[in-house]
């Protein structure tokens, strides 16, 4: 019976240890779990910000466990958990493959433009808080990675019905797009490994009015923090106690 | 009074023509919206009180600036239409294999935001663990529980002629596409959209097939934890417009009351329009050796069948015959193109010929029924034809004369002509200099209106060189007091607000100018001016549609109403944008 009980408190311990596998990030950045959000940008106060929009509307997001909606953060308050993964199927489309970077056969952790925002982030990019009154009018806005951290390869794209547009693909090496101002659109943010991932980023766009054209620009820096989904991290956990048992036996 | 606004490089382009609105008026019923673009939702919602909910949804204008403004407005799903804008029309491929073939021409709103069309979303709001987890007979316990949309009928002149739905998700193309409701193998159990958990937000493509009207009657259910099932039905309507440019003139008549029409038919598909709901493109070249130029033959007739579609006029209008004991005429009073027109019937009787002059005797006469033959234009371009029509008494004498009815034709031009093929089309009407016309911020005729704002316009009948009262009432027509109407040409502007592109604004003061339905941002709608507006409509200044019959061209015609009662004064005009 005592060794009924210590295995029971090791599985207990090892799924405490699997909850926070991968939670690796700062203290002072809220885990933005699920919900809506946008890598959104917008001029206040003559200064340009490259940042987070999240919830809005009746769309709302969670961050450290609270819902909340209709807020601003800045790049460096917020990680992204991204927690849905597919076994990349064989026979995928090579044009997909190369632009993710992924292999058949491997997994490959998503954030889903078809992402319904239940138990996971759906993320947009959002141009539309550049205004555009009568006589003012933004350019479309460039966002180039200038360089990132993290144990896989990143990608950005949009599945039009089939046609793949990647507008970063660390395994192609397209590391710059274009997005229209007043825009927003969801994407697929695909990411061939666990961990944790930092990306540097620079947003430009410039405004014209009567008084003339000025262009703006910011860098931000914007974490991801990728995990298994929960179901297989449950089975790394129960196949660690089968060995743990094992070894007591012995 | 007219004010002439000029500013430089993309900027836009003000026109002069301001309505000014005296009075507010109370309608008698209440005015429809349609959606032609922005971010809404299919908003489905349940409380264990009140119990379901489902319509329309949108959120204001929310910015960075102005935190905490974030008002969710619902509108009931009868209150309005989804008519879908030029940028939704597509040639079928592999994404709509599971209901098409390849390469035959759809209309869909997008699952990813494209500019210039409508957004549509799924916003699911039901409480946690108040439904099971499941869909049609079959729910577990598991999970917070989730409800479906299933699709029960599809009902109007769309399906009618054939017309299918299909909705579809994209995903992220590792995962398999999702199928949502699939009408191309009829409608049963299988053509849901499934698993709406709570505070889900999701996207569909929804992708139609044939121009016209669908009523999509669909049904929102789930099984809530103590077993019984509930449900509710709701329609959302869509309209695929008609293109309204025909080959052939299969013309008629109609007077109801004191109103006259000139109408075109397409009987191959069903349609009637009214005279400035379509557009002739002749594109065949003459073959008759004396004339040069193009040839599109006509139809004239008083019948006035009925048909499935009608654009721009009730089906009570156009089916109203002008009965006249001496007879109907129709005269062909203006013809503002280049080179000349003639029509000639079957026996090479020349009915009508601006090669000397227009009198009274370029007219077809009705007493006798259907005329045929043909119609030459003599060059390429644009041509307005304005005819009108008189029905005589016994004595021969005219009892009734209507308004001039304006038919736009193109000789060999389509109807998405652009600026340059609409500019050398005037010139050469006019015998001026080329190149006269080639600025659109140009304002050639002085009337305060740009040669773009023409350009747009023409579907009005708006002319870049003469400036006459029936030539600026075409464009903008105050038929009453506290509205303010104008046609839309999509064939020209597809709504992306890239020019070109047409926009009302709206002033209080004649300082301060605010766009109205910019289609900017997320929403594509207008910022409301104060609370919710009259009739509990949620848009306070909105541009909508003059409906006159159930379906639409890419022709439309839009007022604005501001209904507010405490606007001593309100001033609208239209704006443009020449790059």
């Amino acid at each position: 019976m005592k060794k009924a009980l210590d295995t029971s408190l090791s599985l207990t311990h090892v799924l405490g240890l699997s909850v926070t596998l991968g939670f690796s990030g700062s203290a002072t950045a809220a885990l933005f779990t699920s919900g809506h959000g946008d890598f959104a940008v917008g001029l206040h106060d003559g200064e340009f910000e490259f940042g987070y929009h999240l919830g809005e509307g009746d769309d709302t997001a969670t961050v450290d466990g609270v819902i909340i909606n209709d807020a601003e953060y800045e790049a460096d308050e917020l990680q992204v958990r991204v927690n849905q993964s597919v076994v990349v199927p064989v026979g995928t489309d090579p044009a997909l493959l190369s632009g993710t970077g992924a292999t058949e056969g491997s997994a490959l952790y998503l954030i889903s433009q078809d992402s319904d925002g239940v138990g996971s982030v759906i993320l947009g990019l959002g141009t539309e808080e550049l205004e555009q009154p009568a006589g003012v009018t933004w350019s479309d806005v460039s966002y180039t990675l200038n360089g990132s951290t993290g144990p896989g390869q990143f990608s950005l794209y949009f599945n039009d019905g089939g046609t793949f547009e990647f507008g970063i693909s660390e395994a192609e090496a397209i590391n710059t797009f274009i997005f229209p101002a007043g825009g927003h659109e969801e994407r697929n943010w695909a990411f061939t490994e666990t961990g944790t991932y930092v990306l540097d980023f620079t947003a430009s766009a410039t405004r014209t009015d009567g008084a003339g054209s000025v262009p703006y620009t910011a860098n931000s820096s914007f974490t991801f923090v990728v995990v298994p989904e929960p179901s297989s991290t449950l089975l790394v956990v129960f196949s660690a106690i089968g060995f743990l048992a094992r070894r007591r036996r012995s | 009074m007219q004010v002439h606004c000029n500013k430089n490089l993309g900027a836009l382009l003000a026109s002069a023509l301001l309505s000014p609105i005296l009075a507010p008026l109370a309608l008698a019923s209440p005015p429809s919206f349609d959606l032609l673009r922005g971010h809404t939702e299919i908003q489905m919602e349940y409380d264990e009180d009140a119990g379901w909910w489902a319509g329309v949804s949108y959120t204001l204008s929310t910015s960075f600036d102005n935190p905490g403004v974030n008002d969710v407005v619902r509108i009931e799903a009868n209150a309005l239409e989804f008519v879908l804008p030029p940028l939704t029309r597509q040639i079928s491929a592999s994404a709509t294999d599971f209901f098409l073939p390849a390469g035959v021409p759809i209309w869909r709103i997008p699952q990813g935001f494209v500019e210039g069309t409508q957004f549509l979303g799924l916003r699911v709001l039901i409480p946690n663990n108040a439904f099971l987890t499941g869909r049609g007979d079959s729910y577990t316990s598991i999970g917070n529980g989730n409800i479906n949309l299933r699709l029960l009928s599809m009902t109007g002149s769309g399906p009618d002629r054939g017309g299918l739905l299909g909705t579809w998700q994209d995903g992220s193309g590792f995962t398999p596409r999702k199928i949502g409701f699939n009408t191309s193998d009829g409608i049963d159990a299988d053509d849901e959209i499934t698993i709406l958990r709570p505070g889900a937000h999701t996207h569909y493509n929804w992708a139609f097939t044939q121009p016209g009207v669908y009523e999509v009657n669909m049904e929102v259910y789930g099984r809530l934890v103590d077993g019984t099932d509930t449900s509710h039905p709701f329609t959302m309507t869509f309209q695929v417009p008609h293109e309204g440019a025909l080959s052939e003139l299969e013309a008629s008549l109609s007077l109801d009351g004191d109103d006259w029409a000139l109408l075109c038919r397409d009987s191959s598909v069903s349609v009637t329009y009214a005279e400035q709901h379509c557009y002739l493109h002749a594109t065949t070249p003459s073959s008759d050796p004396t004339i040069t130029g193009f040839e599109m033959p006509f139809t004239f007739d008083l019948n006035n069948p009925a048909t499935r579609d009608m654009v721009g006029i009730s089906a009570v209008s156009a089916t109203s015959l002008p009965t006249f004991d001496g007879g109907v005429s129709l005269t062909l009073v203006k013809h503002v193109g280049p080179g000349e027109v003639i029509a000639m019937d079957l026996s090479s009787t020349t009915l009508v010929d601006t090669r000397d002059g227009l009198d009274a005797g370029d007219s077809w006469f009705f007493s006798d029924g259907q005329r045929t033959g043909k119609l030459y234009f003599t060059e390429q371009g644009i041509h307005h034809l304005s005819f009108v029509a008189t029905g005589f008494d016994a004595g021969n004498s005219p009892v009734s004369v209507s308004r001039q009815l304006l038919m736009r034709c193109g000789a060999n031009v389509s109807a998405g002509h652009s600026y340059v093929e609409w500019a050398d089309s005037y010139e050469r009407a006019y015998g001026l200099s080329a190149g006269a016309l080639s600025d659109p911020a140009g304002n050639f005729d002085g009337d305060a209106i740009s040669n773009q704002l023409e350009y747009l316009l023409d579907v009005a009948g708006a002319d870049p060189v003469t400036f006459d009262e029936s030539s600026v009432s075409g464009s903008i027509s105050r038929e009453r007091i506290g509205r303010f109407s104008f046609m839309r040409d999509l064939h020209k502007d597809s709504l992306s607000d890239e020019a070109p592109a047409l926009f009302p604004s709206f002033s209080q003061d004649l300082e301060s100018w605010e766009i109205i339905g910019a289609g900017r941002g997320r929403n594509g709608l207008p910022i409301a001016l104060g609370e919710v507006g009259f009739d509990g409509l949620p848009f306070r200044l909105h541009e909508r549609p003059v409906i006159t019959g159930n379906a639409r061209s890419l022709f439309m015609k839009r007022d604005i109403l501001n209904p507010a009662s405490d606007q001593d004064s309100s001033f609208f005009r239209l704006e443009t944008v020449t790059e």
